[in-house]
């Protein structure tokens, strides 16, 4: 079975761009507006082998939702890759201290975010 | 795998006119409200997000300017810099930069370089001790292509530490293994055991392990210290290379001639600057002439223009569609079954199910046109700040009240409405509002009131558009009139005559022209495009009180009420809303006048006369008018009498383009397919009253 990811942004071209290069890449995807949403999706039931999120959004953002779904039992472990414009590092940190396996530093290019998802999917 | 962006620019750019919005009347409440919190994160999402996503998308100048109004956000809401009404200002201009930068975009076209450069100056002197400006990110779009040199075949030798955290990140070290042995060949040399503790103080989820690594390759170093990119920080890790000194990356011939001191970087610049458009080049060499080339950018912009119009549709709506054609089938299923094995007794259920087909239909059909449908609201976004520039200009205050921003319309309608409203809005404020002086003698509030207000009336949306000023002056408007000979002196009109003067082409009242009104041109325009939507323009004013402008459009352009007529053995129809009475004149009320062909007189005023059955070529049960009827149409103030057979009923029809299926034809605008399957002829009477003229002249 395929794996399936969570992508997690408020911005809708985002996502689209998003799940279009992952569905092309063979990939599941389970879509959400915002960390509220994703956390919805993950205690409906939605079981990600990987979860991709942006940090600035309403609602709920991305630091918040990487500590969320860490809290969880089920998905204490699955990676998390946050989207982040910012190149500094502070951000990175602060979202490692959250729990993020790792960040794609937007703006980036398909290839580049395939590349980072592939490195941290579980095999 | 190569993907191609352009498919979500559409999204982009949609999703970019929202944030712009949302900044847009962000900005002007975070005038009244410089110390909410909230509102300035709202703001600042909306500059982050627009920036993040031209990013994506490759739009440098567009990510560059919202970086740095982003800037100015980010200390505003940390309170690092105040909230000034310069500062606003700024990002406000800024914004209608990024706006124009938006739509060169969209279009394809070279934005204003120097005009953003500007504005991004401002931005950063609002910044104020702006702690060395934060490099925004380049676009990598290209780093994947960059070509890697050759390395050759050696040993990296490598020791890792990792964090103990390690597997509460999502991490796992087999990953990192597996992605090093990608690279080359990966031996594992040693484990480190020693910090395993006892059995009763070991923590599952922490890595007590650390292991030293052998990798034999060609790849540069950094990709190899890219695969602990995720581990790095909290890690201890050794990577040693004895690879040979890498090889330069490719540079540009530029670069190198100036490295070589060749050339100066501002001569290169100045060269790079000579660079020009394919379309320039081949005029100099005269293969095309400049009327070619602005043709072919035109027709560009066109395609650009038209491709993929989209409309965001909730879920929700097509989710009901989705049962009302499942209801549908059902229906239809039943009335199939019902046919196969049909008694005459049967009939009351054929009939029950047919009324429930036309519901079902009906529904369906209301559904789908709302799927058009968009709150009218998106079309009253620009008038906060249109309203708040007037005031600064001309030196009054106002208020801007807005309300029924919820009602919904065709989409195609508030696009096409926002110019003729923004007109009006902007007459309302700078022709209708007085001064703050003129206003306290008069005892009114110093503050004068500009309302919008959308509702539903029938089948109709109005929307009006009213303020609290002086209201139209009924002689000054005659005076005028008189003078631009407009109308004859003493004449006696009603006052909703009068005030329809002024929609009549090149009438002016304002005693200056003002920069903000313009010239008085306008309002027969706002009429003229009101009446193409199919609507209609009413005004309502009181002196001293204020004015009240309402615009009455139709929900939608694909469906129209119609009256059907009969001319011989075709069907045509009128659309109702132009349609003033039908009448049939007695013989004496016809003439024909020298040059200005067949007129009918109607209570004392000469309409000119359209005989149906000539214009169209078809053969009629009449041809005079005293035994057939007249159909008095009007649009755009000039009235029509149309000679047809007979009234046939009204109706509602929908719209099918002729031009699409076959070619335009002067006065039809459409065609329509009747009850009982007949094609009719929808008319265009702006058209119509043309044909008249036309007529007129030919016949003089």
């Amino acid at each position: 079975m395929g794996k399936t990811v969570l992508v997690v942004d408020d911005s809708v071209s985002m996502r689209q761009m998003v799940s279009f290069t992952l569905t092309g890449a063979g990939y599941e995807v389970v879509e959400a507006g915002d960390g509220k949403e994703a956390v919805d999706k993950l205690n409906g039931g939605a079981k990600p082998n990987l979860v991709i999120t942006d940090l600035n959004m309403p609602n709920m953002d991305g630091i918040s939702l990487i500590k969320a779904i860490r809290g969880m039992a089920p998905h204490k472990f699955t990676p998390i890759l946050m989207l982040t414009t910012e190149s500094s590092d502070d951000k990175k940190k602060e979202g490692q201290g959250a729990g993020a396996t790792g960040w794609v530093v937007k703006p980036f290019n398909p290839e580049q975010m395939l590349a980072t998802i592939k490195k941290v999917m579980p095999g | 795998m190569a993907v191609d962006l352009s498919h979500f620019q559409e999204s982009f750019f949609i999703e970019s006119a929202e944030h712009v919005e949302t900044m847009e009347s962000g900005f002007l409440e975070l005038e009244q409200r410089p110390q909410d919190l909230d509102l300035l994160n709202r703001i600042f999402r909306a500059a982050h997000s627009v920036k993040g996503n031209a990013g994506m998308f490759n739009f440098t100048a567009i990510a560059g300017l919202t970086h740095k109004m982003e800037n100015v956000l980010d200390l505003m809401r940390n309170e690092k810099i105040p909230v000034t009404s310069h500062a606003v200002d700024v990002l406000l201009r800024a914004l209608d930069g990024l706006k124009s930068l938006l739509d060169a975009a969209q279009g394809g076209s070279e934005p204003d370089g120097e005009i953003i450069q500007g504005l991004e100056q401002e931005l950063q002197a609002c910044q104020d001790g702006d702690e060395g400006s934060a490099a925004l990110a380049q676009p990598s779009a290209d780093l994947g292509s960059v070509p890697q040199p050759a390395n050759t075949w050696r040993l990296i030798t490598i020791a890792w530490v990792p964090l103990p955290e390690l597997f509460q990140r999502g991490l796992d070290p087999a990953q990192i293994f597996k992605e090093l042995h990608e690279l080359g060949m990966a031996k594992v040399l040693q484990v480190q055991v020693d910090k395993i503790p006892s059995l009763e103080a070991m923590d599952p989820e922490r890595c007590y392990l650390s292991w030293a690594v052998e990798l034999e390759t060609d790849v540069p170093l950094t990709k190899v210290e890219a695969v602990f990119d995720f581990v790095r920080d909290g890690s201890e890790l050794t990577i040693t290379d004895c690879a040979p000194k890498q090889v330069e990356p490719y540079k540009r011939v530029g670069e190198i001639l100036v490295e070589e001191g060749v050339v100066t970087p501002g001569e290169i610049s100045d060269s790079l600057a000579k660079q020009k458009p394919l379309g320039e080049i081949l005029v100099e060499e005269k293969k095309v002439t400049p009327q070619q080339v602005d043709k072919a950018l035109q027709k560009q912009q066109q395609l650009k223009k038209g491709e993929g119009a989209s409309i965001r549709v909730d879920t929700d709506k097509i989710d009901k569609l989705i049962n009302l054609v499942g209801e549908l089938v059902i229906t239809q299923s039943m009335i199939t079954d019902l046919g196969e094995k049909f008694t005459i007794s049967q009939l009351p259920v054929l009939q029950e199910r047919i009324v429930q087909l036309e519901r079902n239909t009906r529904e369906l059909q209301e559904r789908v046109m709302s799927i058009r449908m968009m709150p009218i609201g998106s079309a009253f976004h620009r008038f906060p700040r249109l309203v708040r520039d007037l005031a600064g200009k001309s030196g009054k205050q106002i208020q801007l009240v807005m309300s029924g921003e919820e009602t919904e319309l065709d989409k195609t309608l508030i696009e096409a409405i926002g110019d003729p409203l923004t007109h009006l809005v902007r007459n309302s404020a700078d022709h209708g509002l007085e001064g703050p002086e003129e206003r306290v003698m008069a005892g009114k509030p110093e503050r004068g009131t500009v309302r919008l207000h959308a509702f539903h009336d029938g089948g109709n949306i109005c929307i009006a558009v009213e303020d609290d000023g002086r209201g139209l002056n009924r002689e000054k408007i005659v005076k005028k009139a008189i003078e631009r000979g407009l109308i004859a002196e003493g004449v006696t009109m009603s006052d909703e005559d009068v005030y329809q003067l002024i929609f009549r082409a090149g009438f002016s009242t304002a005693d200056t022209i003002t920069d903000v009104s313009g010239r008085g041109v306008g309002m027969d325009v706002v009429k003229r495009n009101i009446e193409g939507l199919g609507g209609s323009v009413s005004i309502d004013s009181t002196p001293g009180k204020g004015s009240k402008l309402t615009l009455k459009l139709p929900l939608t352009l694909a469906i129209i009420d119609g009256m059907t007529v009969r001319v011989g053995e075709d069907n045509y129809i009128i659309p109702l809303i132009t349609v003033t009475e039908s009448i049939r004149p007695k013989p004496g009320e016809l003439q024909r006048i020298v040059g200005k062909g067949e007129v009918v007189n109607l209570r004392g005023e000469w309409v000119p006369l359209v005989r149906l059955y000539e214009a169209f070529n078809v053969t009629p049960e009449f041809t005079d008018p005293s035994k057939a009827l007249l159909v008095i149409v009007e649009a755009e103030n000039r009235r029509v009498a149309v000679l047809v057979d007979e009234l046939t009923g009204q109706q509602q029809v929908v719209i099918k383009s002729l031009e699409e299926n076959y070619r335009k034809i002067e006065a039809i605008s459409g065609a329509t397919i009747l009850g009982d399957g007949q094609v009719a002829l929808i008319l265009d009477v702006p058209g119509l009253a043309k044909l008249a003229r036309v007529g007129h002249t030919a016949a003089a």
